[in-house]
């Protein structure tokens, strides 16, 4: 997806939403990574000594080569090998990436963010 | 289609390197801290509701302040310094109801509704501008933002 308003509008709800869930002078950085296929990739950094801005990256080919272009821990696969359904959700250090695999209204509604976020506070404390 | 030409071994490693990644969530070394969250067995309210609620009543009673101050001034027959007392009241009300505002909405457009909403109360209230002249200067504004 490379509609910047619906971007947008899912970075500012999932923002909100999460911080009421932050603690003390948490603030959250965006990288919000359009694609020319179907979703995106969202890397929300948390942290005190960080600036509360969104920044878009370049466009990928897909949600597969944005997701392989910014981690490091799934090394081994390669885009054309992994393929992403539904809505994924990855923690580690100070960083929550989210990839939406399509377009689907349902996927980025309300309920849907509220879902999202209620699924990364609860992993960000073990569960799974 | 014939597969006599078609490579099956071909298809069959392809089909086996896919993986399948379906509403998946991993935490790889995730620092909990970061969220202020009480773990518990029962079922529990969201950790910043009560701050969340203060906020709301915060709000609610900068603003009404600001209201009363306003209304004071108008109804009831006060002299110039009681009158300038109320206004300084009522600055300070609506100051602190936008801050309020931003805190609880976090939203820049409802924000501004706020404070120019307060401020035309503000300054009709008091007499410092007409109705008049309040809606010239907020048209000019419009149509010079656009």
């Amino acid at each position: 997806m490379i509609k910047t308003s619906k971007l947008n509008k899912y970075v500012e709800l999932f923002s909100r939403k999460i911080a009421t869930f932050l603690s003390k002078n948490i603030n959250i950085k965006t990288v919000v990574h359009p694609v020319e296929g179907e979703g995106a990739v969202f890397e929300f950094f948390l942290g005190t000594n960080i600036e509360e801005t969104v920044e878009f990256a370049p466009t990928q080919k897909s949600v597969s080569h944005a997701f392989i272009g910014i981690t490091q821990s799934m090394i081994g696969f390669t885009p054309d090998n992994i393929q992403f359904e539904g809505t994924n959700l990855f923690l580690e250090n100070n960083r929550v990436i989210v990839i939406k695999s399509n377009d689907i209204n349902e996927e980025w509604s309300g309920t849907a963010i509220d879902k999202d976020v209620s699924r990364v506070v609860t992993s960000s404390q073990g569960a799974k | 289609m014939p597969l006599k030409d078609t490579d099956v071994d071909g298809i069959h490693r392809l089909a086996d390197s896919i993986r399948v990644i379906q509403d998946y969530t991993q935490n790889n070394g995730f620092d909990s801290s970061l969220f202020n969250v009480e773990v518990s067995s029962g079922k529990s309210e969201a950790p910043d509701n009560k701050q969340w609620d203060l906020t709301l009543i915060g709000f609610f009673i900068a603003v009404l302040l600001a209201l009363g101050a306003v209304t004071s001034n108008v109804y009831f027959d006060i002299n110039a310094k009681l009158s300038t007392l109320l206004l300084l009241l009522g600055i300070t009300s609506s100051g602190l109801a936008v801050m309020a505002a931003q805190l609880k909405f976090k939203n820049a457009g409802a924000t501004t509704i706020i404070t120019c909403f307060l401020l035309a109360v503000l300054v009709i209230g008091f007499e410092i501008y007409t109705p008049r002249e309040v809606a010239d200067k907020a048209a000019e504004k419009i149509v010079s933002g656009t």
